[in-house]
């Protein structure tokens, strides 16, 4: 049994490593800013005040006693007013975490990064950090910000970094419908409403002299998209593979530096866009005239995605080297991306409507 | 320009039969409470009724339903 201290418990990828760790029989604590949580030690505390808000005595009570501290607090947001908000949860917070790691003594510190500190660089190794890439918003740079801090950090550290994250790899349920893959998705699926709720109000002809059309299957002939690398790599994990991998690799004994969860081999952006395409129901056609249905489609798809557009247009790839060698046999490779897998994902999306 | 306006407030109207209130030049269109696909929807059925195309970036600067009869004004105007 590991004693293990917990940042972000309550958060999507945090309650699902809690959740991972505690059935399988190990100690958890977790910094909680609300509630307890179930079957956990729950010390209140905030990441974003010095030694997250913990007390004199709170630290004196726990030092010593935890093996590995996972710190899984972080905000995301895309847009371009979050500064001072991810600033303070995200390096601030990663500076509070690590200094409380020092003061309880714990034996080894995990951060979870984020694959988007590769920015717009189009390959990145779990050996780079600042290679001259292109930050393109302060997610991004308060990520890096935080690799950073951790590097430097004397004693035992690890980052892992992580691409996006997709539904659970056998139900396709998630909580989280935030990231790229699933934006750019609910951007053809809302489209594709609103283009059939005008459709049979009555704007069919008009539609149909810009070959944007209905079959009577209800799949959608759509003459615009969105700009995206097709080739470039689907770097997404499924949720529980995720959980399950940071779980294993904060048990393995002395596990140090930056490792990179992701698909050993991922299927392409446009791959997975077909597939997923084809089970919302619609068919990519080539340009029409234009007009103003397909001036709506393409204003529409670009607003829904407006944050996801250069994750779309540009994705990196990441390679994956470390990470089976250092678990060995506790590493599980990450289920197949296969077109049932995708399938799921996007029904799913589409019974909680994307929310 | 008062033909725009009613344009304007027609479709609205026919668009959002839930609507409570009065719907009038001055009337903000954040106020409508329409999300974003409504109003690009109500865009391209103005693009078509007037047969013109407007830009991109006049569309989400326009705060009401005057503003925007103005943008549509000028452009038939320029026609």
């Amino acid at each position: 049994m590991a004693r293990v201290l917990v940042t972000g418990a309550t958060g999507w990828i945090g309650s699902l490593v809690t959740a991972a760790l505690t059935r399988a029989g190990h100690a958890v604590t977790a910094i909680v800013r609300g509630p307890p949580i179930d079957g956990v030690t729950c010390v209140r505390g905030d990441v974003t005040v010095a030694l997250a808000g913990w007390s004199a005595d709170a630290i004196a009570a726990h030092a010593g006693a935890l093996d590995v501290m996972i710190h899984l607090a972080a905000l995301v947001r895309l847009d371009a007013t979050s500064g001072e908000a991810l600033a303070r949860a995200n390096v601030d917070g990663t500076r509070h975490a690590l200094a409380l790691a020092d003061a309880l003594a714990v034996r080894r510190f995990v951060h979870v990064s984020s694959a988007s500190v590769a920015g717009d660089a189009r390959a990145f190794a779990e050996t780079d950090l600042d290679v001259g890439q292109t930050l393109r918003n302060d997610y991004e740079r308060t990520k890096l910000r935080a690799e950073q801090l951790v590097a430097a950090h004397p004693g035992p550290t690890a980052i892992l970094r992580v691409p996006g994250v997709v539904g659970d790899s056998s139900t396709g349920a998630t909580r989280s419908y935030d990231g790229t893959f699933y934006r750019a998705l609910a951007a053809y699926h809302f489209v594709r409403e609103e283009l059939a709720a005008e459709w049979r109000a009555g704007e069919r002809e008009a539609m149909e002299r810009e070959a944007i059309r209905f079959d009577a299957a209800g799949v959608l002939s759509l003459p615009v998209e969105l700009a995206c690398d097709r080739a470039g790599p689907c770097a997404v994990v499924p949720q529980d593979w995720l959980a399950d991998t940071i779980v294993a690799f904060a048990l393995a004994p002395a596990a140090t530096g930056t490792f990179h969860l992701v698909q050993a081999a991922p299927p392409t952006i446009g791959w997975a866009l077909d597939v997923a395409l084809a089970r919302l129901g619609v068919a990519l056609v080539p340009p029409g005239s234009g007009g103003p249905w397909t001036r709506f489609a393409r204003r529409s798809l670009e607003r829904i995605a407006r944050h996801q557009l250069p994750y779309l247009a540009a994705a990196p790839r990441l390679t994956c080297a470390r990470l089976p060698a250092i678990l060995g046999a506790a590493y599980t490779p990450c289920p197949p991306f296969d077109r049932a897998c995708v399938e799921r994902l996007v029904d799913r999306a589409v019974e909680a409507r994307f929310a | 320009m008062v033909d725009i306006v009613e344009t304007i407030g027609g479709l609205v109207r026919a668009e959002l039969p839930g609507l409570v209130g009065e719907v009038t030049p001055d009337t903000r269109i954040a106020d409508l409470g329409v999300d974003s696909l409504k109003l690009l929807r109500l865009i391209a059925k103005l693009e078509k009724r007037f047969g013109i195309e407007l830009e991109d970036d006049v569309i989400f600067e326009v705060d009401t339903l005057r503003g925007l009869a103005d943008v549509i004004a000028s452009k038939l105007a320029s026609a």
